[in-house]
């Protein structure tokens, strides 16, 4: 009896820790059957096995044209996201320190962030392309446009969001205001890291989106062969780039979960009683 | 040299409604280096209104607070929270955290870490600084907290309800080397609480608060606060100690 319970506790531990293998396989499993008995049609869904070999093709360069080769698309598309993600961070962090540090500075700029953080990036494309003469820099501003009003808000709730029993305890111990700066910003760190992980995913989201929009002239861009396999029903080629951006979106973030870990200021749920 | 904590004419009121809310007018006391002073009185009495006004993070409306002197200048406060959980970083161990408000941190930080360490032992207590604060039970914090107000040798301790979440046996090792600390060293204490045990074993004296709005004075419309002695620290004088429990409970039930 006692041993039955031992089995099923380390079943469902075992489970617990490695639901993600089910959780993949029974995706993959699906997708599968639903490509293999034809439930939609090929036009619309493209089996894991044919996606899978244009993965493999554009790995090794073989059988393929250059210009089809996913991850040369994805090495620019990511740079774009990178860039505008890059510029995005620093200049949320530097404005959200500033509003959410005075009080009537973020009382006076939180409608602005707010009205602006709802504009649909996208919108501004189209006068960013003719502000820069249909260059590079349209795809990084437009990233910038969209993502800073969140980056900036997140910080500055971070700043306000510090508890005024800190606050207090640094004031009456008379801390020293180098270490009570230090102190206010790994406290706002996990905000900082928030709002880092959810601006990256919107990065790549306009990213790829303004592509489709707009070809950029070097004519390397995932939103813009993603939007030409649609066109022309190459399902596979637009399997393989839903897949490498869900990757490099998912390692970037387990990449900032892990720095946020290493600094020790990732969010936990251990308690103790 | 040491000198007293003297308060004289204080007065405090809230301003975030249209018309100001007094909490307390013209309180006026002092307490001598090496004394404890508790305060007791109902909760929204405004004790931790009176300490946040001592420690310089509430201005005060009037009145004037003269602090315990070190060396010509005034020393050091320290302060315990109310709610101390949400006085510690989570980013950091206990042990960082106690040296954070420690003033040698800038110039020698492992003399920080050393000296909150010391003070662990010379409070009695058995309490792990390797731990982060969200591993900590309210208890543990507590401690912290109370190993924090002795750093860096405060002339002035504001202890808002410092024993409230310990377990009998720390409560009373913590009761004892409080009391112990402060007259070794010559601190100036006020101390809120609301167990009479904790007022009988740590305090000298009583600032007993019936409601709100209060004043040491006789004052129409105002609560009057009195400072009393604690004269029953000695178990061979009960008969002061039930004096103490009527005079309290007779100002407490006047305030409802």
């Amino acid at each position: 009896m006692a041993k039955a319970v031992e089995v099923r506790a380390k079943l469902a531990g075992l489970f617990k820790r490695h639901s993600w293998i089910l959780a993949f396989v029974l995706i993959f499993g699906l997708w599968e059957a639903g490509s293999y008995w034809h439930l939609i049609g090929r036009t619309l869904l493209a089996s894991p096995r044919e996606v899978w070999e244009v993965l493999a093709r554009s790995a090794f360069f073989s059988k393929l044209d250059d210009d089809q080769n996913v991850y040369i698309h994805a090495f620019y598309t990511f740079r774009r996201a990178l860039s505008g993600w890059g510029l995005t961070v620093v200049g949320g962090v530097v404005f959200g320190l500033v509003t959410g540090s005075f009080e009537a500075l973020y009382v006076g700029t939180e409608p602005i962030v707010e009205f602006a953080r709802v504009i649909p990036p996208v919108m501004a494309f189209p006068l960013l392309l003719v502000a820069f003469n249909y260059g590079e820099p349209a795809y990084t501003w437009t990233i910038v446009f969209g993502c800073l009003p969140v980056m900036t808000f997140a910080v500055a709730r971070g700043i306000r969001g510090i508890s005024r029993e800190k606050l207090e305890i640094l004031a009456a111990y008379k801390v020293p205001g180098v270490v009570r700066g230090f102190s206010v910003v790994m406290e706002t760190l996990p905000s900082v890291f928030l709002g880092a992980r959810l601006t990256l995913t919107m990065a790549l989201i306009i990213a790829v989106v303004t592509e489709m929009v707009f070809t950029p002239r070097n004519g390397w861009a995932l939103g813009a062969i993603a939007r030409d396999s649609e066109i022309s029903f190459d399902t596979p080629v637009f399997y393989a780039c839903v897949v490498v951006v869900g990757l490099f979106g998912y390692l970037a973030n387990r990449g900032i979960r892990k720095i946020e870990e290493l600094l020790g200021v990732a969010s936990s749920s251990d308690e103790t009683e | 040299m040491r000198s007293s904590l003297i308060v004289k004419d204080l007065s405090a009121s809230y301003k975030d409604t249209k018309e100001p809310t007094d909490v307390f007018r013209s309180v006026s006391f002092q307490v001598e280096s090496g004394k404890i002073l508790g305060v007791f009185g109902p909760n929204g009495s405004g004790k931790t209104t009176l300490l946040k006004v001592l420690a310089g993070l509430k201005p005060a409306e009037a009145g004037e607070v003269v602090l315990p002197m070190r060396n010509g200048e005034p020393g050091p406060v320290a302060t315990v929270p109310q709610d101390y959980r949400s006085s510690f970083f989570e980013w950091a161990n206990l042990e960082h955290n106690l040296a954070l408000t420690s003033t040698s941190l800038p110039s020698h930080p492992q003399q920080a870490v050393r000296s909150a360490r010391a003070l662990r032992t010379e409070l009695g207590l058995d309490l792990d600084l390797s731990l982060r604060p969200r591993r900590c039970s309210g208890g543990m914090l507590q401690q912290a907290a109370m190993i924090r107000a002795f750093q860096d040798a405060p002339s002035l301790i504001l202890a808002d309800e410092p024993f409230s979440a310990l377990d009998f046996n720390v409560a009373a090792t913590v009761r004892s080397s409080f009391r112990r600390m402060v007259k070794k060293r010559g601190i100036t204490a006020i101390v809120v609480l609301h167990q009479i045990v904790d007022l009988s074993e740590v305090c000298d004296e009583v600032l007993v608060v019936p409601g709100r709005p209060f004043s040491t004075e006789l004052l129409p419309g105002l609560e009057h606060a009195v400072i009393m002695q604690n004269e029953f620290l000695s178990t061979d004088q009960r008969e002061d100690r039930v004096g103490f429990l009527a005079l309290a409970g007779r100002v407490l039930g006047g305030a409802r």
